[in-house]
Parts: C-alpha cells; structure tokens; sequence
C-alpha cells in the first residue's frame, strides 16, 4: 500500500509545472490564477450549474403537467454527465496511453521490484485525479444545479459527493482496456505513432453524428419535454455504454439506495476487469514497444539525394512544423483540436432547434440589420482568439522544446529570430483553420467579399496578437521538465492563462463593441475600424515585449 | 581558441557552480576537463557555449566575446551536450540538414562531411529513418556528427565518449588528434582518465567549482611521485586543502 501510493504521488507530481524561482514570476502567477478563476472557473460553474437546474425545473413542470410522462426528472443532468463521460474518453485515450507506455519513467521502474498490478493501479489513479480535476468542477456544478431545483435530503447529497468523485472512472477504465488490447494484440501504434489518433478522430466524429442524429430537434421547450417524456435515443444508447451514469441519476433523484449500490457495483466490476486484464497484458504490451522501434536501411544516395542548402529559417520553420505534425501528443492537441470547433458549433446550433439564436444572427446579418452584423462580426474575432489560445502552439512553443531547451541557446540563431518562427508556426495553422472555418461561414452568411475580407483580416489580427501572448506567457515560466510529450502541454498553466486571457478580452472588446453600437449608437463600419486598429496596436505592443522581455526571459532561463 | 578569465557562475543566489575560475585553450591543444560529478564541468561548457548566462568574468572563443559577439562566438564552436535526446521525430539526414543550414553549411560540402562522418560512425545506411528508432549510441553518433559538420575550429564537448561503441570512440579520438593537429582546439569533459592520459596535452581539475589543477598529466604525475593517475585525482578531489 505504500508503494502504492508513493508511486501515485511521484506520478502526480511528474506532471506538475515547476514553480518559478523568481518572486515576481510568482506573483504574476498567482495574479493571473486569481483572475482565471474569477473570469473563467465560476462562470462556468454557475452556468453549468444554471443549465442542468432549469433543465430539470423544466422536466418537473412538464412531468406534472403531463402524468403520461415516463421520463426522470434527473435526465437533463443525466444527458449531462453522459456528454462529459464521453469527452472524458476523447480526451483520457491519449493520457492513458502515454502514462502507461510511453512515459520516461517506465524504462526505469520496470527493473524494480514492484508488483505490475501495483504499478499500473498506481498509474491509473494517477491518470484519474490528474485528468478529472476539470471534470469534478463541471460535475460538481451539474450535481449542484439539480439538487437545489430538487427535493434532496442527506442520502442524495452523500451519494452526488460520491457520484462527483467516482463518475470518471468508467470512462478511463474504458480508455485503460481499450489500450491495453491494442497494445498487446496488435501492432497499430509503433514509436507513438499517429494512427491511434487518427482512431480517436474517427471516434470523435462517430460520436459527433451520433450525438447530432439525436439530438436535433424542434425546440428547446421541445427537447425538455422530450426529456421529459424519456424518449431521447442518445440517453438510451449511452446509458449502454455508461450504465452507470443512469443508476447514480436514478438513485439521486429518487433517493434510490438500491440504484447506488449497483452504480458502485458496476464501477468496482469496471475496475477490477480491467485489473484483471492489465495484469494479463500491460507487461507484454510494454516488451512490445521496444520490438517495434526498428529502423530500416536504407542506401545514403536517397538520403543525399534531396540534401541542398536551404534558408535556416526555412529549415528551422520546417523543423516545428514537423515535430508538431509527427508527434502525436502534438499532434492531437495542437493540430487536431482545431477541428472539435465546428462540432461543437454545430451541436449548439442543432440543440436549440428552431429556437435558434445562431439562426437568428444568421438571418439578421442575411437581411444587413446592425445586430445580426455586429454580433457575426465580434464571434469571428472572439472564436479566432479562442482557437488560437485553445490549440496551445503558442503558449507551449517553449516548454515543447523540454530538454533540449539548450539547443535554442548554442545556436547561432538570434532569440527574436528563433521566437517569430515560433509565432508563425502557430500563425499559419490557427489562420489557417480559421480561414477555413470563415469560407464556409461567409458562403453560409452569403457575405460580400468585403465583408469576407474584414473577417479574416479581424482573424488574423486575432491570431497574430493571441500568438504574441502565448509565446511571451511561455518565456516567463515554460514547462521544460516533463517525461512525455504530451506532459509538455498536460497541466500547462500558460496556455490555460493564454485561454483565460483570450476570453477575457474577447468579453471586454466584443462588450463594449456592443455597448458603443447600441447605447452611445456609434456607427457598425466604425466600430470595425477600431478593432481592427486596436487589434493591430495590441499585435505591435505584444510583439514588442516578445522581443524585448521575451527574449530577455529567455536569457534567463538556465536548465 | 578559448580564453576564461576570472569567470563565476552563481545559481539560486547562493550555491557557487563555478567559483572564479581562469585557463586558456590554446590552437592545437587537446585540454581534458576532468572533475568529480557536480564539480562544474557542465556548467563551465556551458558558459562557454553560451548556454548560460555567467554572473562576473569574460569568456571569448574562437575571439569573440561569447556575451557581446555571441552569434559569431556560436558560429566557431562544435558542442556535443551531455543528452542526445533530440528533435527524435525528425528523420537522420533532416536533422543534419538542419544543423548543415542553421551553419550555412554549403550542398556541397555538407553533401561530403555527411557521407564522410557517418560511414567513420556506420551510420550511413539509417539516415532515412526517425532518429526515435536509433538506440541511445546511434543518437549519440548523431549528435557527434552533427557538432563537427560545420567544421567547427573549436570544439566543445560534453561527456563526448559515453554511450560509444569502442570503434567510433576510437574514430572520434582520432578526430580530435586530427583537429588539434590543423591547429584548432578541443575542450572536452570526461571521467575516464585513462582516455585523458592519453589524448590530452593538459588537463583542467575542478572541484566545488574552483580549479584545482591545469597542466600536463606529466607535471602532475610528478608531483606526487610514485602514484598513478587515479590515485592521484582521489586524493586531489578527497584532500580537504586542495582548493
């Protein structure tokens, strides 16, 4: 039991960000931690709380309006902690796969002795209260959301506690079994490719469709009552895949003991096959790691057949680019992220049925009237921000580098130099997505082709600036000492501040774009004129302290 | 070459890593850095590389000043670091591509010291592949290779030897004997003496950070006669009084 927990302990704290030395970095820190979660976490919390409340208030009216109604007043929070249980399988694959086998520290304790069951447990519940952390906040804020809407008493409070904490342990036993056979039975994933993660892509968009299929509706007073009625396909397919999802909402919301003792019978159950299966398989799947990593051979004449010349900062733009693209925890969380933003669009758009405010700016901004212009317009530059502070390019730019840190510093290439690589790598690919995503939104809108113009002039302005932010967040305090890739960007403080920061700004520009159209009534075509030009000196003013105290921080930094 | 002159190197505001220290590596000299684990030898190359930032003294290599003339400083030297771990998704020949051009390297000649260095470390025939596939001693070649396709004048190496099999030791302390021999200089840290005793012209011994020792291994055998070199590096690193 020791053992146990001093190897969760150590695992946990591998995948923590190093404290700065510096005073003053501290404090920044900590600053910036208090307005994160003043500005992001308890607005999230309390909308999150919000949704599941009204939803349930309005089940409850429908259910007594209607006595035919077969549905549970838990099936809003229900269809809730079912979307979070499958966003924690999207995003739990690739953690479980890297803490079980391609972290650093396996080479070194497999020679101890240390029982394999022991090890795997540990590192699973190392995986769970690292990765569920986030989760507890929503799920917490779910729980909360119902039981005040809801006739609770002390059993249901004790078993949502238990509920909040043990909820993400299906999900990630499934992410654990799920690797552990692939891992032992086949050979899809050598030398971390990226295979596993074009899998998760094509689970990702499986579960998009799903969840799009079921989910559009006429309404949202039509969806409570469909939840209402009980009759929402999703809830029942996923009540397969997560059983005990409906047996803790059904003991919560009918003081169920009976309905809670099986949701722990099922997740105990859970565990223990996968236990059982890591036990039989995690060792082999380790030994067959290192049968995969062979090189082939291959006649110098092809390798120097292509050798010429080339621009350094050409090669060394090249270099980023296919770090990014070849590894895989980059590779999903850098690259592939950006492609989880129209589905989540299009999932709002499909929840609210003909209720539909996207549908409605659309159709303002179809007919030219201000609020429909205005509201398209600030979107694009807020949805811009957001992706290029949520894709972590920028804000991981330095701590990606781990280790080999040193190399940005022996080599004779100038740190302002090495850094706007850096910022045009993330430039190119969040612009790029987003240059994407605003052709087909301006096809969509039917917008002018000035109209389409200022929409990506706004985004790349956007980007630029967001980028600039992310790197110089990055050189203040980078997270160099990680064992895995993908701890690289796990728990790195500087892009959740970059994302935090990001909406902070799109609150305060896109409000008062707002403000100033509707109360002081300053024209729309102006208002375009001043974001553009205040996005544009916020891009010179950041680019300036990349280049001045970005660089100077990156003298600084000594590993 | 390589000048050091009354440099020290503080961390966290306390713990002295280099402590004052001086020495010269002068064209056509091999100087061995030999010191006990935590002694300063990395930190020192890495002073010298650049890499760190020193707190008092002055540092110049191949003439320039490595804080005011870094890039130009940077241009001149070959440096091997203690970890080969590096860039392991990039393919062989890419990453000595990208060391060939952030050096300016032209096609031609990196077309040359490639094939040349990489059939003296049988390292030709991989290139093609993710440097993740090498074992840790074909990443350490790599990291050899790509230190010298630049044809540094100076060299600086980390622990260059370890991790080596004992044919491309040998190919690389040929190499260093050749480079000396054209009148560049190398500066390596090691902890085997034997391989000091035998490459190098003279040796710097730190400890704690200061130097304790820089001349020839023959001067110090003499010095305390009738001891190998072993006994006396214990008894130098052990002896309270030799600061």
């Amino acid at each position: 039991m020791k053992t146990y927990a001093k190897l969760v302990r150590t695992f946990l704290l591998s995948g923590e960000m190093p404290k700065s030395e510096k005073k003053s970095k501290v404090k920044f820190y900590i600053t910036l931690g208090i307005i994160a979660t003043i500005f992001i976490f308890i607005p999230c919390f309390l909308l999150m709380a919000f949704l599941v409340g009204t939803t349930t208030v309005g089940i409850q009216e429908e259910i007594l309006s209607n006595p035919l109604y077969a549905g549970n007043i838990g099936n809003g929070l229900l269809l809730v902690i079912q979307f979070i249980c499958i966003f924690s399988m999207i995003f739990g694959f690739n953690i479980v796969l890297n803490t079980f086998y391609f972290a650093g520290d396996i080479e070194h304790i497999l020679p101890l002795p240390i029982n394999p069951k022991t090890l795997i447990s540990s590192k699973f519940m190392a995986v769970l209260i690292s990765e569920s952390l986030m989760e507890f906040l929503f799920l917490l804020a779910a729980f909360l959301g119902f039981l005040i809407v809801t006739d609770f008493n002390i059993l249901t409070i004790l078993m949502s506690i238990i509920g909040v904490f043990t909820l993400p342990l299906l999900p990630l036993v499934y992410c654990g079994i799920i690797t552990l056979l692939i891992m032992r039975f086949t050979k899809l994933i050598k030398n971390k490719n990226n295979i596993l993660t074009l899998l998760l892509l094509g689970f990702i968009i499986i579960i998009g469709i799903i969840a799009i299929g079921y989910v559009n509706n006429d309404s949202i007073t039509e969806f409570v009552k469909m939840l209402a009625t009980g009759q929402i396909g999703f809830i029942d397919v996923m009540n397969y895949i997560f059983p005990s999802t409906y047996f803790l909402v059904e003991a919560v919301s009918n003081t169920n003991i009976g309905a809670f003792l099986i949701y722990l019978i099922i997740n105990a159950f859970a565990y223990v096959v996968f236990m059982m299966l890591a036990d039989k398989f995690y060792i082999l799947g380790v030994k067959r790691i290192s049968n995969n990593a062979v090189h082939q051979k291959e006649s110098i004449t092809k390798a120097l057949f292509n050798t010429k010349k080339t621009n350094y900062k050409k090669t060394y733009l090249m270099k980023e680019l296919k770090l990014l693209t070849r590894t895989p925890a980059f590779f999903s969380n850098c690259i592939l992220s950006n492609l989880l933003w129209p589905i989540v669009i299009i999932l709002i758009y499909l929840i609210q049925g003909q209720d539909n405010i996207i549908l409605e700016f659309v159709n303002h901004y179809k007919q030219q009237e201000a609020l429909g212009l205005l509201v398209i317009f600030i979107s694009i530059f807020a949805i811009s921000a957001i992706l290029t502070t949520a894709n972590s390019i920028a804000s991981s730019s330095i701590s990606r580098e781990g280790k080999h840190f040193q190399f940005m510093k022996y080599i004779p290439i100038n740190y302002k130099t090495q850094l706007n690589i850096k910022a045009l790598v993330s430039i190119i690919i969040s612009f790029g997505f987003n240059f994407v995503y605003l052709l087909i939104i301006s096809y969509y809108l039917e917008a002018t082709l000035i109209d389409f113009l200022i929409f990506a002039l706004v985004s790349l302005l956007s980007c630029i600036f967001f980028t600039y932010l992310g790197i110089y967040l990055d050189t203040i305090n980078p997270k160099l000492i990680w064992e895995d890739e993908l701890n690289a960007l796990r728990g790195n403080e500087n892009t959740f501040f970059s994302m935090a920061i990001s909406m902070i700004i799109a609150v305060i520009l896109g409000g008062g774009i707002y403000y100033l159209n509707k109360v002081v009534l300053i024209p729309l075509s102006i208002l375009k004129g001043m974001l553009i030009v205040i996005l544009l000196m916020g891009s010179i003013l950041i680019y300036y302290k990349v280049m001045n105290k970005g660089t100077k921080n990156i003298e600084e930094i000594e590993i | 070459m390589i000048k050091v002159k009354n440099v020290t190197k503080v961390f966290n505001e306390t713990n002295k890593a280099v402590d004052n220290i001086s020495f010269e590596v002068n064209p056509g000299e091999i100087v061995g850095f030999i010191g006990p684990n935590g002694s300063g030898k990395t930190t020192t190359l890495k002073l010298l590389t650049g890499i760190y930032q020193k707190d008092s003294g002055e540092i110049t290599v191949a003439g320039y000043d490595i804080d005011k003339d870094a890039l130009e400083a940077k241009k001149n030297i070959g440096y091997i670091s203690d970890s080969p771990d590096m860039f392991l998704r990039l393919k062989g020949i890419e990453f000595l591509n990208l060391i060939a051009d952030i050096y300016e390297v032209s096609t031609t000649k990196r077309k040359e010291r490639i094939k040349e260095l990489t059939k003296a470390f049988g390292l030709e025939d991989i290139l093609e592949s993710e440097m993740i596939s090498y074992s840790h001693g074909m990443r350490q070649k790599m990291m050899v290779i790509a230190a010298l396709i630049h044809e540094p004048g100076v060299w600086i190496l980390d622990e260059p030897l370890i991790g080596l099999d004992p044919e491309s030791a040998h190919q690389l302390k040929e190499m260093m004997k050749e480079h000396a021999k054209k009148g560049h200089t190398v500066l390596f840290s090691t902890h085997v003496l034997e391989v000091a005793e035998k490459l190098c012209d003279r040796v710097i011994i730190i400890k704690e950070g200061k130097i304790i020792y820089q001349g020839t291994l023959k001067e110090l055998k003499k010095t305390y006669s009738k001891k190998d070199l072993e006994e006396i590096f214990l008894r130098m690193v052990q002896d309270e009084n030799v600061r």
